[in-house]
């Protein structure tokens, strides 16, 4: 809760943070376009676009706040699972998200095949599977069709640890 | 990893005994395993028809399959770089523009390989710079109407190169060479030859300064005006540029061919031989050169120590004019 | 005499179609591996095509090409079905369809959209080959002459699509496509700067499009499913059905309008070499929704969204065939691949082969057209099956899929930084659709960025900052005219439509 003027404010300190990571990243583009050289060959498109980008972040800074009086005006956060969803749908979305991370992650250390494995291993138990013979199985065959699949058609070394 | 690699290589490698059956299988103790041929370059260019081509011909030297290993982006960098972190054992040969590409990746690009890291079996195909406008162009008929027009105004005509190439140094040099200040001339740059040559045979810039090899297949829309060689190039009727300008200095164009790790040649001398011998086997088998001749691909033996030379010679030429290359 | 066909070429092209009848059993197998290769998200025609290439070197010619441009056909329509059942395009090229398939799909309507789809893609394809037959020669000759500034101009058109890409906040929505533009712009530019790549080599081409696509779109829409039990909630809207998809092809034919404009923009953009039929997806969609008499009914399920964009895909293979055929200039990757196999056949394309082998390039054409008539009916199979993905609970089907955009991002350029790639933009794309950013605008501005700041930059160049220069170009004013009498059109006649309205209720 805020207090400007007299008036309640709620603060979507979500939003807030988000729109700091996007100055963040435009602002950092732009001093290091500039720091390589100010040619306007270099600056003349990116420059005007990434300024207009961060006078946007500064335009839309005041819509994270909300008047705190009219609590019926205030949307509902968009979000990617939705009412209409299973029970704990937001956990699951947060922990198939997080899943998606270890896997990119652990390719190079795992290989694809095992990484593949783990992953669908994983995302079967988080969307709820409890069935241990089709933990057993699913994981594993969809992993090798798919792994062996690319293996064989794509024109790059596959890093595999058993394939 | 390397598990993986053998295993797919070995599938290849029955695919292409089935496809090859005049193949002379294990004749010699090396090599044991088929070869990778990296190209960094994109699938369906020069240098990927080349080692296409080239494969069949080097696989009967060699006795086993040779694996095409497509690793193209960033001017080669990504490439290079690949074939670099493979072992030095001579399962792994490359296939790449080495001039001038490896020599402006390390100049420009950030990469962090040095031209030294490299060793040069052949390089076939050569490329030169060729200078040339619209053959719909009234007006420029030939590089001395360009010369007097643009010492008049520098303005007066636009140019389209590739940044950061030979090209762009063979442009400065000329430049130079009528007296012209570079930084008042309307240069056009593209990310490549293929772009450069549109614009110019489209008349989008007045001219355009490429590689010749590629303007063959367009050549009567072209007037060639200016070629950066030694001697004249039989396709193009044009003056090279110390006939015209009486000047020495500039840089050869593209040099693509095989390449093997620099270490090779200390730590295995043997398969160093065997790699060198299949490639100069394609240049001798009449057969292979009229094969590869149809597909507009060259076949030149220069061998490599001619070849490595070359390359220095690029290089030391771009490493002057390090300073007209950087992008203004 | 080009703009007529050469009657006597035509004929023998004909002769050599029907004397190698061989080289037509190749069109199915071609058309199956393409709309596979095309429906994986993050293998993308040029992948599909690089992949077979090989195999055809061993087929005499007619064959080889045929099999090849067999899998350029069926890929440029496999991207469009998990865009429509998934909101996922398969490739580059079916963006726009997820903005009108998808909402159909969630009503239940999957069936008629894909069915449209394919009617647009495909019937459209074999209009782009038609005109193709009359004009493969003056086509390529306009297309060398286009500049940058037409370019940038055409780069502009695309941008104007954002204004119909929605959302409720508009300066959210240029936020979105800014930062989607920088994204575009990261690595060397054309005239050599390299910027924002924190020395990585990998992004000196800039950070790769389908990853960073993916990723964000994903975040948006699959990674939500894992709430979910199934794609489509409702069981009795999950059902597929035959009769429904050939509802949805022969809807297609009340569109004709529609796919007419749409093959237009698909040619010209497909015969611009380095363009890509990414851009004329985009195009032909928001032209579509510019003109509309109901523009709002875009993006909620309409089918006319799916059928322009559509449109434009497979017309732009007939466009870039031109390019190559006419000119031995690629226009993209697949032509690229193309051109290769052409010349591993010791056959040349260029101007001296539309002259001396004008049969052979007729009878290429002709072959084109019957492929797109073989999709039709192969296409209907392939959807019939490939819908069936709505009917799989999700926890079979998401890990899966999951797992096939991480090995198709790595497929890309084989490297490393495509899975991590996916997983940060599936983060960002996460954020944005919390905070009610439209994704599809930052995808839109990462697909343009590149092409916005090259044009402009060569325009700068090559008029050497004078403004003048613009009326050297007749073309660039003309694109530029029309787009700004469209929309004036466009918010005169919604202006009108609703003064109509205001006296119908006084």
């Amino acid at each position: 809760m805020l207090r400007i003027g007299g008036r309640d404010y709620r603060v979507q300190w979500g939003h807030v943070a988000f729109l700091g990571f996007i100055a963040l990243a435009i602002g950092w583009y732009l001093l290091d376009a500039r720091s390589v050289s100010t040619s306007p060959q270099n600056l003349m498109f990116i420059q005007p676009v990434a300024l207009f980008g961060l006078g946007l972040v500064l335009f839309i800074l005041p819509q994270c706040l909300r008047p705190a009086r009219h609590p019926a005006q205030v949307p509902v956060e968009a979000d990617p699972a939705d009412e209409e969803d299973e029970p704990g749908g937001r956990v699951r979305v947060i922990a198939v998200t997080a899943a998606l991370g270890v896997y990119a992650v652990a390719i190079p250390w795992l290989g694809f095949d095992i990484a593949t494995w783990l992953f669908i291993l994983a995302t079967m138990a988080i969307c709820g599977e409890r069935r241990p013979l089709h933990l057993l199985a699913y994981p594993a065959i969809t992993a090798f069709l798919l792994v062996w699949g690319f293996t064989l058609i794509v024109p790059f070394p596959m890093p595999n640890t058993l394939l | 990893m390397t598990e993986s690699l053998t295993r797919r290589a070995a599938l290849a490698g029955s695919l292409a005994v089935l496809a090859a059956p005049a193949m002379v299988a294990a004749q010699a103790p090396w090599p044991t395993r088929p070869i990778n041929m990296v190209n960094p370059f994109a699938p369906g260019g020069y240098t990927d028809r080349l080692a296409r081509a080239y494969a069949p011909f080097m696989e009967r030297v060699l006795g086993r399959p040779i694996v095409q290993v497509s690793r193209p982006g960033a001017n080669g960098v990504l490439g290079h770089t690949y074939f670099l972190q493979q072992p030095d054992d001579g399962h792994t040969v490359l296939v790449s523009a080495l001039a001038p590409f490896v020599i402006i990746n390390g100049m420009f690009q950030g990469a962090r390989y040095r031209p030294e890291d490299f060793d040069i079996l052949n390089t076939p195909a050569r490329d030169f710079t060729l200078m040339a406008t619209s053959a719909n162009n009234q007006t420029l008929t030939d590089i001395q109407v360009v010369a007097t027009r643009l010492r008049a105004d520098p303005r007066a005509l636009s140019f389209g190169v590739q940044a950061a190439s030979a090209d762009f140094v063979n442009l400065a040099l000329w430049l130079q060479a009528i007296g012209v200040e570079r930084s008042r001339v309307r240069i056009v740059t593209y990310d490549g030859g293929g772009p450069v040559r549109n614009a110019t045979a489209g008349g989008v810039v007045d001219i355009g300064l490429v590689g010749g090899e590629g303007f063959l297949p367009i050549r009567q829309m072209i007037r060639p005006l200016l070629v950066f060689e030694a001697q004249r190039r039989d396709a193009y009727a044009a003056p090279t540029f110390r006939e015209a300008f009486n000047v020495q200095e500039f840089v050869a164009g593209s040099q693509r061919g095989f390449a093997v790790h620099a270490t090779l040649r200390q730590k295995h001398p043997d398969r160093y031989e065997r790699l060198l011998a299949a490639v100069k086997a394609v240049s001798d088998d009449p057969a292979a050169v009229e094969a590869l001749a149809r597909q507009e691909l060259e076949t030149t033996w220069y061998g490599p120590e001619e070849s490595n030379a070359s390359f220095r010679r690029v290089r030391a030429v771009m490493e002057t004019h390090a300073a007209l290359l950087r992008p203004a | 005499m080009d703009l007529l066909i050469d009657i006597p070429a035509f004929l023998r092209a004909l002769n050599i179609l029907a004397t190698s009848a061989g080289s037509w059993g190749w069109i199915i197998p071609g058309l199956i591996i393409g709309l596979v290769f095309g429906a994986m998200p993050g293998m993308s025609v040029t992948m599909a095509m690089a992949v077979c290439m090989p195999f055809s070197l061993h087929m005499d010619f007619l064959s080889g090409v045929v099999f090849l441009t067999s899998v350029y056909t069926g890929a440029g329509f496999g991207g469009s079905v998990p865009a429509i059942l998934l909101k996922i395009p398969g490739t580059t090229s079916s963006v726009a369809t997820t903005f009108d398939g998808y909402p159909m799909a969630q009503r239940g309507l999957h069936n008629e959209a894909l069915g449209y789809a394919l009617f647009a893609s495909t019937l459209c394809g074999i209009f782009g080959y038609v005109v193709l037959l009359f004009v493969v020669k003056p086509m390529a000759d306009i297309v060398l002459k286009v500049g940058p500034l037409e370019m940038f101009v055409i780069g502009i058109w695309g941008l104007l699509l954002l204004g119909s890409l929605g959302g409720n906040y508009v300066s959210r929505g240029l936020l979105a496509v800014a930062f989607g533009i920088l994204l575009g712009t990261v690595g060397m530019n054309t005239a050599g700067f390299i910027r924002g790549t924190m020395g990585m080599p990998e992004l000196l081409d800039g950070i790769s499009t389908v990853p960073a696509m993916l990723g964000l779109l994903a975040a948006s829409q699959l990674l939500g499913m894992a709430a979910r039990d199934y794609v489509i909630r409702g069981k009795e809207m999950r059902r597929i059905s035959l009769r429904r998809i050939l509802d949805g092809c022969v809807g297609t034919f009340r569109y004709t309008g529609l796919m007419l404009r749409g093959s237009v923009i698909g040619i010209i953009i497909g015969a611009l070499p380095g363009v890509g039929s990414s851009i004329a997806n985009l195009l032909a969609y928001a032209d579509a929704k510019r003109t509309a008499k109901d523009p709002e009914e875009f993006g909620r399920g309409n089918p006319a969204g799916v059928v322009a964009s559509e449109s434009a895909v497979a017309s732009g293979e007939g466009g870039s065939m031109a390019t190559m055929l006419a000119l031995g200039i690629p226009g993209g990757g697949a032509t690229a691949i193309l051109l290769a196999a052409f010349m591993m056949h010791n056959i040349v394309p260029g101007p001296s082969f539309i002259d001396q082998q004008k049969d052979m390039a007729y009878a290429i054409i002709l072959n084109n057209i019957v492929q797109g008539i073989a999709l039709l009916f192969v296409g209907v199979a392939f959807i019939y099956a490939a819908s069936t993905v709505v009917r799989v609970r999700t926890r079979y089907m998401l890990p899966a899929i999951l797992a096939v955009c991480c090995l198709g991002t790595y497929s890309v350029d084989g490297s490393m930084a495509g899975p991590l790639t996916l997983f940060v933009f599936a983060i960002i794309g996460y954020l944005m659709v919390r905070f009610d950013y439209p994704v599809a605008a930052a995808v839109v501005g990462l697909v343009l960025g590149r092409l916005l700041e090259t044009e402009f930059l060569r325009s700068m160049q090559v008029s050497g900052g004078d403004l003048s220069y613009v009326f050297e170009r007749p073309a660039a004013i003309a694109i530029f005219a029309l787009m700004v009498l469209s929309l004036a059109a466009t918010a005169w006649s919604k202006r009108r439509t609703r003064l109509v309205l205001e006296e119908g209720r006084a």
